[in-house]
């Protein structure tokens, strides 16, 4: 089996305004992953992480946006290309994902059973017990303890961490290649974040299923991502190995993430935040978009995207690339 | 769950005491009592007569000990008889209680057969055309008197193309199944626009905010296709909803479908009770009320039980 | 999805087939549709809780009446009576009835029911909310409760021989405009077991049996009647099978017509002058129904007006032609009395041209000073009066117009606010019908006390020679022109629809709540 899983080559996403016009909310991203690997996709609120997740697996909402253009080329199929129909079949069997709020994300007016037998019944014909046994069994490997009782249950007797589990049981159930995960512990305690994120993580290297982590915490990332894609106002930021990025962040925007820019004026040693806003969509600047905010900011950045710096896999986009030890 | 029911029906037979007596209370104090309609008052009934009948129907009494004779008769089954037809109520009602149910029925439904799919769709498809044009068409059902387009539909189709009968309920000597479907179309269909009116917005509303919902969204993860998502998830929470309203608006059909009866010729309930109030008819009015509020209550206790059994986040405990 | 969507499909398909299963109309049964605008009540002409046209329209088919009337009374022809005369010096009246009048169960019709009812009407315990003409029998009090059997004024001289005798001279045919219409037969040989008081709760009353043309057979109470004809009516029967009785909604007359779902609607299938093109137009026939029994004239208040000449002015200074015009289009006449144009007792030399000048030199002559007078009336005539205020203006009388609701007009015209009156009336053949036109209170039309009057009413009352009262009568009209206490305007009549499918009914007859159903016959 080849290695190279999901690459997406110069993906747009262009989302409606109001007015008929139209804005490149992501605009021309580039990233790849393997089999297995975890990719962390990090960036602040707005930047279009979400929109990119939504897009691999195609469900971006017709009133939102749509593909503008770019590949988005999965197991060598190109998904931009595919009928609903198609979709259909690859979503929850070969791409799964899971999303923000556990407590909205499952329906409250069915079992939990239900739910999990209708993702299995989506694709191959199971029987009722069938089904009920291969929850059962997807119930344990997350970590619910009598997973008989809890599949005869509805969602609101459930807490929040309990629903997660039982969301991530639901997206592995047919063992899919891929699992896009959007922000997955935001909306719950610290202490339970921890531990989905190692359910993750443990699932991961049991069955090989490469996932997409969305989040907006550093600190996440460093704990379980293999390779990392920075993203700011739409656009790839900083990308390369999670080992190139916290050794050898490049991008401003990424070390000011990482809270560790030295400043000329200053001498600090506290984590810094960034000041200002991303600018609003309509308001893009022509150059970097990064300019409003960057401690580094010169003329030359005004002039169009910043050219890509490689060096083996780590991509920068930045002018004044350089490496500034943490 | 028994002992919520045993609750319901005890505060629904309260109220009904209380709107009965209220109504009989107000009907006593209408101008004119059927005495007078009989031709008592200045007619030629001489004043012996008018007293010996006054006494027969039991009018000289005051008005809490009429309530109570009538009260004390309905708990023994006995209906009294309508003073206009001089036939036990209970008989009267229910030969005309079943072509009411028919027509009502059959309006609701097809409200909600056609109501409910063009609200689905206008929701999935918040701002396009085609829920502009359900809005202006559930607008239009909605503030349309209902006299007017009874009276339009019969010109139409009646008189200009001759489609359809213009009264009644059948023609004498044709028991066939078509004779009624084709007696049946107008009515129901003024009924039914009417309805589907308020449905398609109220299914409109529901829908759009469970439209929002994330759970919608898992569902598409798992590989569902569009309708069944919509169907299965999106329509399934927003039925509730939906369901109360719709129930409660019931009263309001059987008001409504009093006119519509009446311009018909249709023979229900609704057109028997502007009869009976035109003519103090007072047994008769007072039986009908008993019977409109009967199912207007029953409607409500089947809609709450309908409600736990769909959301089961509601509990009856 | 696809396969439940075809499913459904199918089912419904299968529904619709169904429809054109299941009976069909039954083409050998010959129905007429009859169509009221209100529902009727119970079967008991006795006790009804509005004696209604509708309620004596069905009351007619079902119990039969001594005679059928037509033309607003101008005919009278032999029903359950085969003829009649007055006896004794004019206080008796002789009906000889029929032979073969029989009940629907069968037994024959005689005398004898005819007196059981009379006398049932007279008891003084009956049930009964009206005793419709005991007052006018001897043996009886001025309600027409029974005091002394013995000399009680109904007698069945024979079986088939029923002698009324009544407290004054009256005209037999008097009597029968007057009463007719509300006096139908029971049958002794049911409800003579029945005690009066409980006679309103007998069975009887919810299955009738009645000698009448028709014969009850189903009903949706308030709605729909079926009946069936009466195979021993003693007049025969038309070619139909099933009369049905439908309650209609009134916005949907000329659309029922027009379907051809009802044959005839109630009172002569009448339609406005607005939708005559209409009906025309769909192929209906309307003609002139002819029968012109809607009178309409001014009242006069005698003491806010009390010279003669000034009354009679005022009539002069009218255009009758052109209120006709504005009110009743080409289905009225003139009016100068108040006696029907198709009776005897009309008079052709009442009527006069209008006449400007003779009422200007009338008013001089009255030393009219130009004072206002004021006319009331209820807001659908307000074309009439506008007319009619301006053709006076044209002498020179100022009137101003108030528009109020009838109960007031009349009030108003007793107390003396106001002058004028404008009101409407149901015109029968009965020589004295504009005489009881007034509410109970005001025995006199147009509030007036004159003796000369009583007097004429009383004489022409009691008289029973036919040349005698025909001579009385044109003097008392002449007396009454003179005098002018009230202004004849028009007698109108209405556009009827013809029916197609039914021949022989009389729509006319209508009016006077009896059809004669016995005649029908469908094309």
């Amino acid at each position: 089996m080849p290695e190279t899983l999901l690459e997406v080559k110069n993906l747009t996403i262009n989302l409606k305004l109001r007015n008929r016009a139209e804005v490149s909310a992501v605009d021309g991203i580039s990233f790849s992953m393997n089999r297995g690997e975890t990719l962390g996709v990090v960036g602040e609120s707005g930047c279009g992480k979400t929109l990119t997740a939504s897009a691999v697996i195609r469900l971006l909402s017709p009133y939102t946006g749509y593909i503008a253009g770019g590949q988005i080329l999965f197991e060598g199929e190109d998904l931009t290309k595919k009928t609903a129909r198609q979709m259909q079949a690859i979503r929850g069997q070969k791409i799964s994902m899971i999303f923000q709020d556990p407590m909205s994300s499952l329906n409250p007016v069915y079992r939990i059973e239900t739910q999990m037998r209708e993702a299995l019944r989506a694709h191959r014909k199971v029987s009722a017990k069938e089904a009920h046994r291969i929850s059962a069994e997807m119930l344990r490997k997350v970590g619910i303890p009598l997973p008989e009782t809890r599949l005869k249950e509805y969602p609101h007797q459930l807490s929040g961490g309990q629903r997660q589990r039982v969301l991530i049981a639901m997206a592995l159930l047919s063992n899919p290649s891929l699992l896009i995960a959007d922000e997955p512990t935001s909306a719950l305690d610290v202490t339970i974040q921890a531990q989905i994120l190692d359910l993750i993580r443990d699932l991961r290297d049991e069955t090989g299923t490469a996932v997409m982590l969305i989040t907006h915490d550093m600190g996440v990332v460093a704990e379980n991502a293999d390779k990392v894609l920075v993203m700011y106002a739409g656009k790839v930021a900083e990308y390369g190995t999670a080992r190139d990025i916290f050794t050898c962040p490049t991008h401003p925007y990424t070390q000011c993430l990482l809270g560790s820019i030295p400043r000329q004026d200053l001498d600090v040693d506290y984590l810094t935040t960034i000041e200002g806003i991303v600018p609003p969509l309509e308001q893009m600047p022509a150059g970097c978009r990064f300019y409003d905010r960057c401690p580094l900011r010169s003329d030359v950045c005004q002039e169009g995207t910043p050219p890509p710096r490689r060096i083996g896999e780590h991509v920068t986009f930045c002018h004044h690339a350089s490496c500034v030890l943490p | 769950m028994v002992r919520y029911l045993y609750e319901r029906i005890l505060s629904a037979m309260l109220t009904m005491f209380i709107v009965t007596a209220i109504i009989y209370t107000l009907l006593s104090l209408v101008q004119g009592s059927a005495l007078d309609v009989m031709g008592g008052s200045g007619g030629e009934m001489s004043h012996a007569d008018y007293e010996a009948i006054r006494h027969n129907l039991g009018l000289d009494l005051p008005v809490w000990a009429r309530y109570g004779q009538w009260l004390r008769n309905v708990l023994r089954g006995d209906f009294g008889v309508s003073y206009r037809y001089g036939v036990p109520v209970g008989e009267v009602i229910a030969q005309r209680f079943g072509p009411s149910a028919l027509l009502i029925g059959t309006g609701l439904a097809f409200a909600v057969l056609l109501g409910l799919p063009i609200g689905i769709m206008a929701a999935h498809r918040p701002g396009s055309l085609w829920d502009r044009l359900s809005s202006f068409f559930a607008l239009a059902g909605m503030t349309a008197p209902r006299f007017i387009i009874c009276i339009t539909f019969i010109y139409f189709f009646s008189f200009k193309l001759r489609l359809t009968p213009s009264m009644g309920m059948h023609t004498v000597g044709n028991a066939s199944f078509g004779d009624l479907v084709i007696h049946l179309i107008l009515p129901v269909s003024i009924i039914a626009f009417s309805k589907m009116g308020y449905l398609i917005k109220q299914t409109r509303s529901a829908c759009l905010e469970v439209f929002q919902e994330d759970y919608l969204n898992t569902a598409r993860a798992k590989g569902l296709s569009e309708t069944e998502v919509i169907l299965k998830h999106g329509l399934r929470t927003a039925v509730a909803p939906i369901l109360t309203q719709a129930m409660a608006e019931i009263p309001e059909l059987v008001g409504s479908a009093a006119i519509v009866e009446k311009i018909f010729g249709w023979p229900g309930i609704g057109a028997l009770m502007i009869e009976a109030i035109r003519n103090r008819d007072v047994p008769l009015i007072m039986g009908v009320t008993l019977v409109i509020a009967v199912v207007v209550l029953l409607a409500n206790i089947f809609l709450d039980i309908a409600y736990g059994l769909l959301d089961p986040r509601v509990s009856y405990r | 999805m696809k396969r439940r969507l075809r499913a459904h499909i199918l089912a419904m398909s299968l529904a619709l087939a169904l429809t054109a299963c299941g009976r069909g109309p039954d083409t050998s049964e010959k129905v007429i549709n009859m169509a009221f605008t209100t529902a009727w009540g119970s079967f008991n002409p006795y006790y009804s809780s509005s004696t209604t046209m509708y309620e004596l329209s069905l009351y007619d088919k079902i119990f039969d009446k001594l005679v059928f009337t037509d033309l607003a009374g101008a005919e009278i022809l032999p029903r359950a009576a085969d003829r009649w005369e007055s006896a004794g010096d004019g206080t008796e009246a002789v009906f000889y009835l029929n032979q073969n009048a029989s009940w629907s169960d069968g037994q024959k019709v005689t005398a004898h029911d005819w007196v059981f009812t009379a006398r049932l009407l007279a008891d003084p315990a009956s049930a009964f909310s009206t005793r419709v003409f005991t007052h006018i029998l001897t043996g009886t009090n001025e309600n027409g409760v029974l005091l002394d059997a013995e000399t009680f004024g109904a007698e069945a001289l024979d079986d088939t021989t029923l002698k009324f005798t009544f407290k004054e001279r009256t005209d037999p045919e008097d009597f029968l405009l007057h009463y007719n219409r509300r006096f139908l037969v029971l049958p002794e040989h049911i409800l003579g077991s029945v005690s009066p008081a409980d006679i309103l709760k007998s069975d009887f009353w919810r299955n009738p049996v009645g000698s009448g043309p028709c014969v009850y057979v189903s009903q949706m109470t308030g709605s729909e009647m079926v009946l069936a004809p009466n195979p021993h009516y003693h007049l025969g029967g038309g070619n139909w099978d099933k009369l049905v009785l439908r309650v209609l909604d009134s916005s949907s007359r000329l659309t029922v017509l027009m379907s051809g779902e009802i044959d005839q609607i109630e009172l002569g299938s009448s339609i406005s002058p607005n939708d005559k093109p209409i009906a025309e137009a769909n192929g209906l026939t309307v003609r002139d129904g002819l029968v012109r029994n809607f009178f309409m004239d001014v009242l006069i208040n005698e003491n806010g007006i009390p010279d003669r000449r000034i009354r009679q002015a005022l009539h002069y200074a009218i255009d009758k032609d052109a209120i006709i015009e504005a009110a009743a289009k080409d289905v009225a006449d003139p009016a100068y009395g108040y006696e029907m144009l198709n009776t005897e007792y009309y008079d052709p030399s009442l009527a006069f041209p209008r006449d400007i000048e003779k009422a200007k030199a009338l008013l001089r002559e009255a030393n009219y000073d130009g004072r206002l007078y004021t006319i009331a009336f209820a807001s659908k005539r307000e074309n009439i009066a506008a007319l009619l205020t301006q053709q006076w203006k044209e002498a020179g009388i100022n009137v101003e117009m108030v528009i109020v609701d009838v109960a007031t007009m009349f009030s108003g015209l007793t107390s003396g606010i106001y002058d004028l009156g404008l009101s409407g009336h149901s015109a029968t053949a009965y020589s004295l019908w504009f005489e009881g036109e007034f509410p109970a209170n005001n025995t006199n039309a147009s509030f007036i006390m004159d003796p000369a009057r009583a007097s004429y009413v009383d004489r022409i009352g009691h008289a029973i020679d036919k040349e005698e009262k025909i001579a009385l009568v044109k003097e008392y009209q002449k007396y009454l022109a003179e005098q002018t206490w009230f202004i004849p305007l028009y007698f109108a009549g209405e556009y009827w629809v013809e029916p197609t499918r039914v021949s022989n009914i009389r729509g006319s007859a209508s009016l006077m709540c009896n059809d004669n159903v016995w005649e029908w016959y469908v094309n």
